[in-house]
């Protein structure tokens, strides 16, 4: 089980076409369908620090541009800051003599004059334990306090402002217009059209500032100009425009000095615009960035608009109110052996399957030969197979066996204890030998053959399809009829593609018990 | 010790050498209130090995003046590898640069190849490894997957309360070498 970890090589095919990992998909248990990441809806729940687990509101939150005040990242490397305590007293005993040092041993010195009262005095800086950063090297002096940092000033924050105040009142205005147009007729607009001096109230002020718009766009356009010049005073008034960003025709040249760069001085592409505010161009110039925010999100199915994934919002809980990974409804496949790559032959593979929901479930295993020639029978989705993704023929019957549809039943993945190998005994003597190599509680360990299509193959990909039934959540709860098992469950397939990796990958080691059923 | 090629071992008072696990091989002169993990190795082969004073060598360090690669072993001369004072080199840590200055800092899994000189107060961070030709600036610090560097404005703190600390406990539950001069004869090979 070298494949334990490498998880994108098998591949399940989500509702919408693609193929994905199985850890990444999700099951929605009302439409019965397997979902990916495209196919769900984000809804974020919390937003806390991602150190101090602070949790905030999101209105709070965003008040807070989505970053904690207490938290640092290093701006060197981007790792968490530590803050770091030093007494005063030794820190005078430190030999360094950096600007920030020379402060410190004088302020102690202050301290140890006035008295012995308060001999151990802590200061505390940030430090950074991954790349050795911390705030003495840009002579920030230590704090009194923890977590007394002061955000650095941003230069730009007056004209942010401004155009914030600016792109608020557009808003406004155009949610205004949207709220008008929803009672306006054809009438209206024909209204506006023919003549705009009915705009008494100043009601239609937004789609006349829209006609101003236009006229920028299409000066040759001589009666909107027309309309707009009799009716741009009271817009302008009305409006506060923020100052125009204007073009610069000359730039100074670059002194000469310039070039004379020392890098080990100057900031990476990457430190740079981890502070996009400052953009500190030198090392001096870097400052401690606070931590964003990150969040909790639960996931929402977009067809029925159910939830498949709900965390508990809490931000120090790690448990899940819903979840409905698809990895606990489809059972797992992994690839268990390949022998070294034959192109002209069948090669003998054991793939294993887990099952990973609490039922026992009944697997029919379907050759993608047997999907093209029989089509899908009643009830259930139908599978498209695009034969391009495919470079390799996977059978479970080494092309011999008439009844190519495998039928296997597994256990219900429960704690090893409860099971009995009784049980398992049970399902042996169903088992056709030839193709269930190796049982035991709720994994299987089946034997395959895979051909490539032709010589010229260099990556093995196979697939094939599986079949089993699921029991989904009935949309109406009614609380007088207890709910039939049967109500909603449905027979659904999947398309399993395996990616075997190169055809010159050596072949991977399979226990000597099992090498003898192959 | 286990070894089967000879050692001659100079050891200041002061030092601190556990003996269990520990590879020596060739002339080595370890300097006062040097601490020596257990596990730690010092191949000298090429030539001699001097470490300096107030050392911290952590466990599974493994030092080594080897023979450069196409080298003639029996007409090369000697090459000395020199290693100053209150360096760290913690866990795992492997150095073969010639020249050490001080205050370095190997961190764990680190690797120094022989064409380097460390100068004073660099950092190698954690599992980087270099290998390149070059004369380190001193304070450098290289950190991360991609080797990133920058210089410090200062040489990282001294480790004397950790050596302090381990001079303490170390001879209460291991067995520490005696200083002065210890020989191995060569043990034949049958």
């Amino acid at each position: 089980m070298t494949s334990l970890l490498k998880v994108d090589k098998v591949k399940y095919q989500c509702s919408c076409g693609t193929f994905k990992p199985l850890c990444y998909l999700y099951f929605c248990r009302h439409c019965l369908k397997v979902k990916c990441k495209e196919c769900v809806i984000l809804e974020v729940d919390c937003r806390f620090c991602p150190s101090c687990y602070e949790n905030l509101q999101p209105h709070e939150a965003i008040n807070r541009k989505n970053r904690c005040q207490q938290c640092f990242n290093c701006p060197c490397c981007g790792h968490t800051l530590v803050t770091r305590a030093t007494n005063t007293a030794s820190l005078s005993a430190n030999t360094s003599a950096t600007v920030t040092d020379l402060d410190e041993s004088s302020l102690s010195s202050t301290s140890v004059m006035s008295g012995q009262a308060t001999p151990s005095k802590k200061v505390y800086y940030l430090a950074c334990g991954f790349c050795r950063w911390s705030t003495r090297d840009i002579n920030l002096n230590d704090q009194l306090t923890i977590n007394s940092w002061k955000q650095q000033d941003n230069i730009h924050e007056q004209r942010f402002q401004e155009l914030l105040l600016y792109y608020k009142q557009i808003a406004n205005k155009e949610k205004l217009e949207k709220d008008r147009k929803k009672y306006t007729t054809s009438k209206g607009g024909l209204l506006l059209r023919t003549s705009s001096k009915t705009d008494k109230y100043g009601l239609l002020t937004p789609l006349t500032r829209r006609s101003i718009g236009l006229r920028t766009t299409t000066p040759t356009s001589s009666t909107t100009s027309l309309r707009a010049t009799n009716t741009a005073k009271p817009v302008d008034s009305s409006t506060i425009q923020p100052k125009q960003s204007t073009a610069l025709e000359t730039i100074t040249p670059l002194e000469d000095t310039f070039f004379n760069l020392d890098l080990s001085k100057m900031t990476t592409m990457k430190q740079r615009l981890s502070s996009v505010e400052i953009q500190p161009v030198y090392t001096d110039g870097l400052y401690p960035i606070s931590k964003h925010f990150t969040s909790k999100q639960s996931k929402r199915c977009k067809e029925c608009d159910h939830n498949v994934l709900k965390p508990e919002p809490s931000p120090k809980v790690i448990k899940f109110k819903l979840h409905q990974m698809a990895m606990f409804f489809i059972p797992d496949i992994r690839i268990w052996y390949h022998p070294t790559w034959d192109s002209n032959r069948e090669n003998v593979c054991v793939l294993s399957i887990v099952n990973q929901s609490d039922e026992q479930i009944t697997l029919k295993l379907m050759t993608i030969d047997d999907i093209l020639k029989n089509g899908s029978s009643t009830g259930i989705d139908e599978i498209k197979v695009d034969e391009k993704l495919l470079t390799a023929k996977l059978d479970f019957s080494g092309g011999n066996d008439t009844n190519k549809e495998k039928i296997v039943q597994l256990h219900a993945h429960i704690d090893m204890n409860e099971t009995d190998s009784k049980y398992d005994n049970e399902f042996r003597e169903n088992d056709d030998k030839q193709f269930v190599i190796w049982r035991k509680f709720a994994k299987i360990a089946i034997k395959c053959t895979v051909k490539p299509h032709n010589e010229n193959v260099k990556n093995i990909i196979a697939g094939f399809v599986m079949e089993h039934r699921v029991v989904g959540i009935s949309s109406v709860q009614t609380s007088i009829q207890p709910a039939q098992p049967e109500q909603n469950s449905k027979i659904i397939r999947h398309l399993v593609t395996i990616d075997f990796g190169s055809i010159d990958e050596p072949a991977l080691t399979l226990h000597s018990s099992l090498k003898e059923g192959l | 010790m286990s070894s089967n090629l000879g050692y001659n071992v100079t050891i200041a008072p002061g030092t601190f050498v556990c003996e269990e696990r520990l590879q020596l091989v060739g002339e080595i002169s370890i300097g006062t209130k040097t601490v020596l993990h257990p596990s730690v190795s010092i191949i000298a082969e090429a030539g001699p090995i001097y470490i300096g004073e107030g050392n911290l060598i952590e466990e599974q360090c493994v030092i080594a003046n080897r023979f450069p690669p196409n080298a003639d072993k029996d007409q090369m001369n000697q090459i000395v590898m020199i290693i100053g004072n209150n360096n760290v080199f913690e866990v795992g840590s492997h150095c073969e640069a010639l020249k050490v200055g001080d205050n370095n800092i190997l961190e764990c899994k680190a690797r120094v190849g022989r064409n380097i000189t460390l100068t004073n107060g660099c950092v190698i961070g954690a599992k980087c490894s270099l290998m390149t030709n070059e004369i380190l600036p001193e304070n450098t610090v290289i950190y991360g997957s991609e080797h990133e560097r920058r210089i410090m404005p200062d040489r990282p703190a001294f480790q004397t309360h950790q050596l302090d600390f381990l001079a303490r406990i170390l001879p209460t539950s291991h067995y520490v070498l005696k200083h002065g001069t210890k020989t191995h004869a060569p043990t034949s090979h049958s």
